[in-house]
């Protein structure tokens, strides 16, 4: 129904409105579509239970310090809380929602051929997307070449830091180079093997959720 | 049709690293450059396929490929006349999958699109790597890597082909095969250009060879070239030795569901020096890695009778330590100096390791002097060189080394291997080398292990 | 000013810099769940939030001081937050704004000194990250529920924050790096 880019203005328009606006009936009717929309779209469970479970304690605790510390009355500090709170998990459904399904280079490049954004910073990204999982064995290998000459590098020291620049400096070189010698020209014309156009219907979706979103506030001030 | 090389000279942070170099490329040559590590090579390479100046650098001369300078011709065309194989497999990628990484390609070179399946079956199967399409590139090993990174620059239409150390990672069987394939690709009509520490293979294939010597890389006359050395057995000496260290039974090992070695038993006692040798993809890496618990394993694994994972990580690695493929994970510090410092307050042996035996094995490494470098900034050859040093120096009782002469030269090979047996006969470490070198190991190893469908087997030689 | 020109390394460096930011800012969000637990029992869960700040601020700063080039430390926060909402941040989709907001914040500091001066760019950056970033809690969080002193603590408790972790620690590891000497410069 929308494509990559589509489906991104949504929820920055959503978030958008949600963070703006202080309107709790709003929010858990929103809570409730999107809860029920990634149901059914087939989010695992886990992840789905996954989702509360991080919520919980910073909604709880956005209620209770908002309650116990906001300005006005006891009826408005409560109404403040409850907005809050529930605006946590809205952001974390929402998000959940995006995420699901779509795939980061899927993304970018339909950023990048909807938007016509610059391919020298989309294949950056691209590339330096595909070297993460290698982080995950360069910090291990960094953690255990320490501890085999005797020291042990904790999170709050600069090495660990330090050490993760360089690699990252040092594939950004490579790599860089890799795909120069590959081809790969800044600001020149490429050719495109997959292409993620624009849905029109997308673009309909968009414009309805923003008309219905936009009445619901009007309706719904509390 | 000529890439022509005129008068070149090279500096990098006003060091000049080599100058006056010229050759000419044309169809169907195959040459051969060799030299010490860290004396140009790879500089030289990039500096062939137009990525220096662009990437660093002062370059004095001209690179010129069909009467146009290298410098005026924009990357996505240079593309489609030279191609350049990296040293670093692992590095040379920008793309998850073999098929990605070649659609990436053919779209900076404006192929059209319908043509771009095709040409990714017909170059894979050239390289004999049918299958291997849809197949993550971080899951393929040092030597499939090196295909598809060839099978990349076939697909680019580039006739000029630059290999840095194309086979420093790869298998004897391996290396042959490719050998020739290169040699039938300059048949074609290719021109290649290969830098290696080894010339195993080339004789009969080569039509020029250059050498480096004093700040310039030279050709050598044919008269002058190496000669061919037959092949022979060396028997393992064997010796009874101390008391097993590792006990491994029922041991697999997988890689994403592919089992890569299944072994009902192994042991390794303490003060062997055990020589790992496998094809590309076998699984030595990964066993070094399980042993260096950085990867699963399954099975009954003891280390000095106590579980693996009963141990606590930290004595564990005073126990076993791991020379990384990549030199740069061992480093810790900024300058060679400190990184010498700080081995030195952490050896386990203190006594052995005086200031001055330090000095004397710098020395003999060729790193004297280097004191207040950067490690960042040495040479690929000499990171390795100082790296084995910092883990010699170590001396941990097990050191497990993985492939400690790749992209040396011959004699930092000798001085390293001789530092090797001093140490083991010094302080009775307990070594385990994976090596597709084993030539220079035969004389010390008195254990061969060979990694054969996925099981580990006593050989009683080394084919050297 | 020669400097704004965006080569394919340097965006590899910035994607990564913002790429790596985002798994820690991903792992800080138990951390900030537990901190943010523990004040909630005294009923100061808005101090778990200024705590630690300053974490989630070091992208810009860093990829900024070591690519030396306009506009970095926006994108480098903003890759970061989106890195994060993709691994599964609990903030979803606002922290894209969030991100927004405080690379934003720290870019100011770099753009007040004309992009001449990085060191004081970063120092500046400490400063103009906080007050930004201050500003949009005040609009998102609904601050402006708090009393005048709850808000100038809060102020100070995000600055020191900020200052401590988009600060000291990011110039202590450009000093290391200025000295292993690893980065190419243009005038080599
Ligand atoms: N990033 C760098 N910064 C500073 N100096 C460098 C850098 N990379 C390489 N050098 C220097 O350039 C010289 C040549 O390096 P190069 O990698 O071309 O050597 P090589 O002949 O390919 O060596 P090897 O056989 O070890 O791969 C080395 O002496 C090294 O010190
Ligand atoms: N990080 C990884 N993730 C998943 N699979 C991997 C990874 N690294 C290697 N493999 C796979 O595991 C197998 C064994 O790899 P390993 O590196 O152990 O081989 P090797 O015997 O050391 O080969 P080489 O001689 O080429 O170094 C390879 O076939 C490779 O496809
Ligand atoms: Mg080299
Ligand atoms: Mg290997």
């Amino acid at each position: 129904m929308m494509n990559a880019s589509q489906r991104l203005f949504l929820a920055l328009l959503l978030s958008l409105e949600i963070v703006l606006t202080n309107s709790l009936s709003f929010n858990v009717i929103l809570l409730l579509f999107f809860n029920g929309l990634i149901l059914y779209q087939g989010l695992p469970l886990k992840r789905y239970l996954y989702c509360w479970a991080v919520g919980f304690i910073p909604a709880i605790g956005s209620f209770w310090s908002f309650y116990l510390y906001a300005q006005g009355d006891l009826s408005h500090r409560l109404h403040v809380g409850l907005v809050m709170g529930s605006r946590v998990f809205l952001l974390i459904f929402l998000g959940a929602w995006l995420v699901n399904k779509t795939k980061e280079a899927v993304l970018l490049q339909s950023l990048q051929q909807n938007l016509h954004l610059s391919n020298t910073f989309i294949y950056g990204l691209i590339a330096a997307l595909n070297f993460m999982p290698r982080f995950k064995q360069a910090f291990q290998n960094i953690q255990a070449a320490s501890q085999m000459r005797g020291v042990s590098l904790h999170w709050y020291q600069p090495t660990l830091y330090f050490k993760a620049l360089i690699q990252a400096i040092q594939w950004s070189e490579s790599l860089a180079m890799a795909m120069t010698a590959h081809g790969f020209q800044e600001g020149a014309e490429r050719s495109v093997y997959q292409t993620y156009p624009y849905k029109k219907v997308g673009f309909a979706w968009l414009a309805l959720v923003l008309i219905l979103t936009i009445g619901l506030l009007r309706l719904l001030p509390y | 049709m000529t890439l022509k090389v005129s008068d070149v000279c090279f500096t990098y942070r006003k060091e000049t690293l080599f100058s006056d170099f010229s050759i000419e490329m044309a169809s169907g040559d195959f040459i051969l450059l060799m030299g010490p590590s860290g004396c140009g090579k790879s500089t030289l390479l990039k500096t062939m396929a137009g990525l220096y100046p662009q990437y660093g650098g002062k370059i004095t001369g001209q690179v010129t490929i069909d009467g146009q300078a290298l410098t005026d011709i924009p990357a996505n065309k240079r593309a489609g006349l030279v191609g350049l194989l990296f040293q670093n497999p692992r590095e040379q990628f920008a793309m998850p999958t073999v098929e990605e990484e070649f659609i990436f390609t053919m779209e900076n070179l404006q192929l059209a699109p319908d043509t771009m399946s095709n040409k990714i079956d017909r170059v894979l199967t050239k390289v004999g790597l049918t299958g291997f399409r849809k197949r993550l590139l971080s899951e393929l090993s040092g030597g499939e890597l090196q295909k598809v990174a060839l099978a990349e620059v076939l697909l680019t239409g580039a006739k000029y082909l630059l290999l840095d150390e194309p086979f420093a990672a790869i298998d004897p069987q391996a290396r042959v095969e490719l050998q020739q394939l290169l040699k039938s690709l300059a048949n074609e009509g290719y021109a290649i250009f290969v830098s290696d520490h080894d010339d195993h293979g080339y004789l009969d294939k080569m039509t020029a060879f250059y050498q480096y010597q004093k700040q310039h890389f030279t050709e050598v006359a044919q008269a002058d070239w190496p000669k061919k050395v037959a092949s022979q057995v060396v028997a393992v000496q064997k010796e009874t030795l101390g008391r097993p260290i590792f006990q491994l039974k029922q041991l697999v090992l997988e890689n994403d569901q592919r089992l890569l070695i299944e072994q009902a038993q192994l042991e390794m006692k303490s003060g062997e020096c055990t020589l790992i040798t496998g094809p590309n993809g076998s699984g030595k890496s990964s066993f070094l890695k399980a042993l260096a618990r950085l990867q699963k394993a399954e099975g009954q694994l003891t280390y000095l009778g106590q579980d693996f994972h009963r141990w606590k990580k930290k004595d564990y690695y005073r126990q076993v330590t791991l020379a990384f493929q990549s030199a740069l994970d061992q480093f810790l510090d900024i300058t060679v100096s400190e990184e010498l410092q700080q081995v030195q307050k952490n050896t386990y042996q203190k006594n052995y390791w005086s200031t001055e035996r330090i000095e004397r094995s710098l020395h003999a490494l060729g790193l004297a002097g280097l004191g207040n470098r950067s490690v960042y900034t040495l040479s690929g050859g000499q990171q390795k060189k100082l790296q084995l040093l910092l883990m010699l120096v170590m001396a941990s009782p097990v050191l497990l080394l993985d492939e400690p002469f790749a992209g040396l030269d011959e004699q930092s090979v000798g001085v390293v291997l001789a530092l090797l047996k001093e140490v083991r006969r010094d302080l009775d470490v307990t070594l385990v080398i994976v090596s597709h070198q084993i030539a220079p190991l035969a004389p010390i190893v008195n254990r061969h292990l060979a990694l054969e469908n996925a099981e580990f087997v006593d050989k009683e030689g080394v084919a050297v | 000013m020669k400097n704004t020109q965006w080569k394919l390394r340097d965006a590899i460096l910035l994607a990564l810099i913002g790429i790596i930011f985002s798994v820690i800012y991903f792992l800080m969000d138990p951390m900030y769940q537990i901190i943010s637990g523990a004040l909630t029992t005294v009923g100061l869960q808005a101090f778990a939030g200024e705590l630690t700040i300053g974490v989630w601020m070091m992208a810009g700063p860093l990829a900024a001081y070591v690519l030396k080039k306009p506009g970095t430390a926006l994108l480098a926060e903003m890759i970061g937050a989106a890195g994060e909402m993709f691994l599964g941040g609990y903030w979803g989709v606002a922290t894209l704004l969030a991100g927004l907001i405080q690379g934003a914040g720290s870019e100011l500091g770099f753009t007040l000194t004309a992009y001449k001066n990085w060191k004081l760019g970063l120092w500046l950056s400490t400063l103009t990250g906080t007050v930004v970033t201050f500003g949009w809690q005040y609009l998102q969080s609904g601050f402006g529920n708090y009393h005048f002193g709850m808000l100038l603590l809060l102020f100070a408790v995000r600055y020191l924050s900020i200052f401590f972790f988009a600060g000291v620690l990011v110039n202590w590891i450009e000093k290391l790096l200025d000295r292993s000497k690893f980065l190419r410069t243009d005038n080599d």
